[in-house]
């Protein structure tokens, strides 16, 4: 290992299985997938750790695992965060610019940014992150204001807080294993940025990542994340409906979910029936297959429903010209995309990863991975970076209260 | 008014949580990457506390009494020259090669260039030098050992021996035994480059190497034989050509194990001397010969001399004279009981032609 090579660990502590991967990165700038680890997960329920041991032992399985196969020790970890804990509200600040030539300073972007960021928050809360939208400067949309010539400047912030105890959870889990968290990102952000282009971000993009346990998703807007949600309902509430309808145990339901499970009713014939095991021994049984597929489009039609309903206002077709993607173990379902375009009425797709990525990494449900490692590969590139403006010299606190 | 001054500070991040575990919480694999974590800290702490240690008494030594620092490296002149080496390289040699001025002081000593005037000779293959206080220089060789001889001719048309090592290299030979030079057999079928003063390496000699290696470990006295090994054939057919002095050519395959060849010769070698009827081998082929019953080696045997009273039948060359036939050598686990000599082991021998053999 060289010195400026280091090895990042991207985990996703998920409801159904936790998934790790290994990135070499080099010199802070390029980023090379070198190791994969995954276990069945213990302990977790909806996105939240409820079995520390359990919890522990499955995830550093995985990155024992991840570790042996990319043959390097991982020097720090990037850690999704979902649950249905996650909530979000948006905060805006606006100042006037100081300067007498109305030139946008450093010090009045670092003021404005301060101020839409000073929000309290209930006891036991923590923010997880702070998204930015772009700044407005006396009303037109800027990417970067500094030197631009205006008298006001708003900027606002989408501040994404969880419950104190469930991240601490989350992040003793990856202590355990004595490596470092160094980032603690949104997994809607992780695989929001995977399963789609600048393009699309920029022209409006709504993206779903359906897990087993919750389903987080983010709406972009100009480019960046306008907002974001978590529900605490995914593809294991599918297995349970058809565990409950058709009085199944939950591995047979999972199974029958897998082989016949579908996000639109396809099958119009009601007599029409498929075999449990199809081995014809004792114990296999038939079942209605647009039954099947009814509990199953029901139940993702919901999640689509609550989703539409948690945006709100802030989805509407003209804003959103790229559409819906679906992500997630769960959007392997088939006619998800046709469900997904009949709920929100745009048109939908199933995320597809970039053509660079491994075809054995290429399943959605590893976009929120492969995510994770594209925030580190990006954080670690401005840690290299020189840096283009610092914040609150030394003469600038001298003088800042003259 | 600065609106900075009333900005409330900012809400607690997830960077406040404290990520500090008790080990009891880790599991297994963390506590072990932890003691690990911990005994490289110590060890580095320990390294730099060892370093610091030794840099003040140093310093300490250095203002108290700067001679006896200093006292070693100065007025030191080399007095002897320790020479350890695995060849026949000797005292008087290095000596002459090293050339090093009378009184020399050891710290004067260039020791890149001493060992470069070393290596200048191809018989030293590596060489060590390094000061031993207060007065000696030890020099440690490894040498090149001989594998086989070549014959070149020099600038003056004057021919003259040269030993040929495993890698290739081609040097004069200093103070090899004569005895020793004279059982190595030439080398031919190869085109000797000039390079610089010498020679370049010849391609092939590890597989050489490994062929007289083998025979000269497991057959010694058919290795005494052999006079010449030929690389004409090397590198396109992968064959070796020995010329023995009893059997003009024997050709080694080299995708096959030598021991394996050398046993088979061996056997033919014994056979023909027990049931040749006086004829001798012409030419063995060892490179190829195996069926699904055993290992076919074509050889060619030589017409028994023709007396001089008798009319030869024609002026050919003997080689004209030989025939070719197939003598099988079997498995040793399928070897058959060694007849009695006189009796015909047509039960052994399937020739090609009408032999009387």
């Amino acid at each position: 290992m060289t010195a400026k090579t280091r090895y990042i660990g991207a985990v996703e502590i998920g409801t159904s299985k936790v998934t790790v991967l290994v990135g070499e990165l080099s010199n802070g700038r390029s980023l090379s997938i070198i190791g994969y680890g995954e276990c069945q997960s213990r302990g977790v329920i909806k996105g939240a750790v409820v079995d520390f041991r359990a919890a522990s032992d499955a995830t550093h399985s995985a990155l024992l695992s991840a570790e042996q196969s990319a043959g390097v020790r991982i020097d720090e970890v990037f850690l999704a965060q979902t649950g249905g804990h996650l909530e979000g509200f948006y905060n805006e600040a606006s100042v006037s610019v100081s300067a007498a030539n109305n030139m946008v300073s450093g010090m009045d972007i670092d003021t404005v940014c301060r101020l839409a960021k000073s929000k309290n928050l209930p006891e036991g809360r923590m923010v997880v992150h702070n998204i930015r939208r772009p700044f407005h400067l006396d009303g037109r949309l800027v990417p970067d204001p500094e030197h631009l010539v205006g008298q006001r400047l708003d900027v606002g912030y989408w501040t994404v807080h969880g419950q104190e105890n469930k991240i601490a959870d989350n992040i003793h889990v990856i202590r355990g294993f004595n490596v470092p968290v160094a980032e603690l990102i949104l997994a809607s952000l992780a695989s929001g940025t995977m399963v789609t282009s600048a393009e699309d971000r920029q022209n409006g993009v709504l993206v779903i990542d359906i897990g087993a346990g919750t389903t987080d998703f983010v709406l972009y807007r100009d480019g960046c994340a306008y907002l974001t949600g978590v529900l605490p309902v995914g593809g294991s509430h599918l297995t349970n409906d058809l565990s409950l309808g058709l009085r199944l145990t939950e591995g047979q339901a999972e199974k029958l979910k897998h082989r016949f499970g579908r996000a639109t009713v396809a099958t119009k014939d009601k007599a029409e029936k498929v075999w449990l095991n199809g081995d014809f021994a004792i114990g296999d049984r038939q079942f209605p297959k647009q039954a099947i597929e009814q509990i199953a489009s029901v139940r993702i039609w919901e999640i689509f429903e609550v989703v539409k309903k948690k945006l709100g206002p802030a989805f509407t077709i003209d804003r959103v010209a790229a559409g819906v993607v679906v992500t997630g173990g769960t959007a392997k379902l088939p006619g998800i995309a046709e469900a997904a375009a009949k709920v929100f009425d745009a048109t939908s797709r199933v995320g597809e990863l970039p053509g660079y990525i491994n075809e054995n990494l290429r399943d959605p449900g590893y976009a929120t991975g492969l995510g994770l490692l594209y925030f580190g590969l990006n954080s670690k590139a401005e840690t290299a970076a020189p840096a283009r403006r610092r914040s609150g010299g030394f003469f600038s606190k001298l003088f800042a209260n003259a | 008014m600065n609106p900075s001054a009333h900005i409330s500070p900012p809400a607690r991040s997830w960077r406040d949580i404290h990520q500090d575990i008790a080990p009891r919480a880790m599991s297994g694999e963390g506590r072990k990457r932890l003691a690990f974590a911990t005994l490289k800290t110590i060890g580095i702490i320990a390294i730099a506390c060892t370093s610091l240690w030794g840099g003040y008494e140093l310093f300490r030594l250095w203002k108290s009494d700067p001679v006896s620092i200093k006292a070693p490296v100065k007025n030191s002149p080399v007095r002897e020259i320790v020479l350890q080496s695995d060849g026949p390289l000797d005292h008087t040699w290095v000596v002459q090669t090293l050339a090093l001025p009378r009184g020399v002081d050891l710290m004067e000593l260039d020791l890149y260039a001493l060992r470069e005037r070393l290596l200048a000779t191809p018989q030293v293959r590596t060489a060590v030098l390094a000061r031993k206080f207060p007065d000696k220089l030890a020099v440690t060789l490894e040498e090149r050992m001989p594998v086989a001889r070549v014959r070149a001719t020099e600038r003056d048309g004057q021919l003259r021996d040269y030993l040929v090592a495993r890698d290739g290299f081609v040097f004069p030979g200093i103070n090899f035994p004569a005895d020793r030079i004279e059982t190595l057999p030439y080398l031919d079928g190869i085109t000797l480059k000039r390079a610089g003063s010498g020679f370049a390496p010849i391609a092939g000699m590890e597989t050489v190497s490994d062929l007289l290696g083998t025979a000269r470990a497991n057959t010694a006295d058919i290795y005494a034989r052999w006079r010449s090994v030929s690389l004409e054939r090397l590198s396109a057919d992968g064959v070796l050509l020995v010329r023995a002095a009893d059997i003009p050519e024997i050709t080694f395959g080299t995708r096959d194990d030598f021991l394996k060849q050398l046993a088979q010769l061996d056997l033919i070698i014994d056979r023909t001397r027990l049931h040749a009827d006086g004829r001798t081998l012409a030419s063995v082929d060892l490179s190829v010969g195996l069926s699904a019953n055993g290992v076919l080696v074509p050889v060619v045997y030589a017409q028994p001399e023709i007396a001089a009273d008798q009319p030869a039948a024609s002026a050919s060359p003997a080689r004209r004279n030989a025939r070719p036939g197939f003598a099988p050598v079997f498995q040793p686990a399928r070897s058959q009981p060694t007849r009695p000599s006189g009796q015909r082991p047509s039960a052994f021998f399937h020739l090609a032609d009408s032999s009387p053999l």
